[in-house]
């Protein structure tokens, strides 16, 4: 480990523990209990791991071990902030369960798709760790557009949430992304460059951390939500009927 | 195997990047109103804006032109441009209509209780219905634009009747 990637290790491992505190100190680790478990485990994780000689076998497990975990727990995390997101619009939470497949389905597609890109590997990278990376970077792209999905969903109704699922979402884009392009670098470059990579992709985690430790707060938790829109029956039939006469109107238009 | 390369790039790089595109053009969009819509929402654009449409691509104001007798082919061929032109600024400002129309919509099913979950089916089936028609349409003016087959803009109209009708079902309770 160079010096920077030394520092930007234990100031990751640093931001987690404070990420921790704050999310109890504020009373938030019950609602954000996917984000608490996951940077909870992570911790503890890398306080296990670090009296651990980093060139020798037993780290290798550990570390293989570990990051398969939290590829499990990050898939928990989005589809827990999936429903966190929905749950105060019901009308939609009910549309959200029953596309949440679809969209898995379609994030998955897209991420089986760039499977080949680094499936040559290069001298000095090790077959078994390349092939691990392959499958991280492919969970973390399932992640990444996932919650990009979830965004676009809540931009478009639009759905105004609270600023701490704002903050959530950001974060944990950030993070996805971050690990998911940064590992295909990783299989993709030289060996020479993955130190710069790990350097990079530990600077990322600590920007995402600090976003979480920064912008989850307990006035987040209000709801910025539209205020004085009810279920209203007339006025949504009066606009199915516009909206049906417009595409009736333009089929017919098109047929002529 | 290049080709597949160049897929799974395209599928890795591209679909992040239009996610993206996506989402910023959507956020974008809900800060840009329509010159035709205010914060009143749909009951106050004015439907007379879509009036001068019907005669855009009429055929009968070409005839004259070229029954004029200093008409020139170059005029033909600039009188057609300008008119498609036009006729697709209009389009525009309807395809804005229609999805200020269906925002409204999704708000409402948005802030509704889980029984209104059936009419999100409604609306996505409406929005892939526009999209589909109003493609076909781009395209049926790609067509004419190069002289092959014609555009009749009454069912346009017949739209326009429907959508007045509606705002005017809608504004009479109000003035009761």
């Amino acid at each position: 480990m160079s010096g920077a990637e030394r520092a930007l290790f234990y100031l990751n491992f640093i931001a987690e523990v404070i990420l921790i505190g704050r999310l109890i100190q504020c009373r938030l680790h019950q609602t954000y209990r996917s984000l608490f478990l996951y940077w909870l485990v992570q911790a503890l994780a890398t306080l296990v791991i670090l009296p651990v000689n980093i060139y020798t076998r037993p780290y290798l497990y550990m570390y293989l071990t570990a990051q398969t975990i939290f590829i499990l727990m990050a898939v928990f995390v989005v589809q827990d902030l999936y429903r966190i997101a929905l749950s105060e619009h019901p009308a939609v939470a009910t549309f959200g369960r029953q596309s949440l497949l679809a969209a898995m389905i379609l994030a998955a597609l897209l991420a089986l798709s760039g499977l080949t890109l680094d499936s040559t590997i290069l001298p000095g990278h090790y077959p078994a760790i390349h092939r691990f990376a392959t499958f991280e970077r492919t969970m973390n792209f399932v992640a990444l557009v996932f919650l990009l999905l979830i965004g676009g969903l809540l931009v478009w109704f639009p759905i105004k949430v609270r600023r701490n699922i704002v903050v959530y979402l950001s974060g944990f884009v950030l993070f996805s992304a971050a690990r998911s392009f940064g590992i295909l670098l990783i299989n993709l470059l030289p060996q020479a460059a993955t130190r710069l990579l790990s350097t990079i992709m530990l600077g990322l985690t600590l920007v995402s951390l600090l976003v979480w430790i920064i912008g989850i707060r307990p006035e987040g938790e209000r709801v910025t939500a539209t205020p004085g829109h009810r279920r209203d029956p007339e006025t949504m039939q009066r606009l199915n009927r516009q909206l049906d006469a417009i595409n009736t109107a333009l089929a017919r238009f098109v047929r002529h | 195997m290049h080709l597949g390369l160049v897929f799974a790039w395209l599928a890795t790089v591209g679909s992040v990047t239009g996610l993206v595109w996506w989402l910023i053009r959507m956020i974008l969009r809900r800060r840009r109103p329509s010159a035709l819509w205010n914060v009143e929402g749909p009951g106050d654009f004015s439907l007379d804006c879509y009036q001068p449409m019907s005669r855009l691509l009429a055929e009968d104001d070409f005839q004259f032109l070229k029954s004029q007798p200093a008409y020139r082919a170059a005029m033909g061929r600039r009188w057609k441009r300008e008119r498609l032109r036009v006729f697709r600024l209009y389009l525009g400002e309807l395809k804005t209509d229609f999805r200020h129309l269906h925002a409204q919509a999704r708000e409402l099913v948005a802030h509704s209780e889980s029984d209104s979950a059936d009419l999100m089916n409604v609306l996505m089936k409406q929005q892939i219905t526009f999209v589909r028609a109003t493609t076909a349409l781009e395209f049926r003016l790609l067509l004419h634009q190069i002289g092959i087959g014609k555009i009749d803009v009454a069912p346009l109209m017949t739209l326009i009747e429907a959508m007045r009708m509606d705002l005017t079902l809608r504004t009479t309770p109000h003035l009761a």
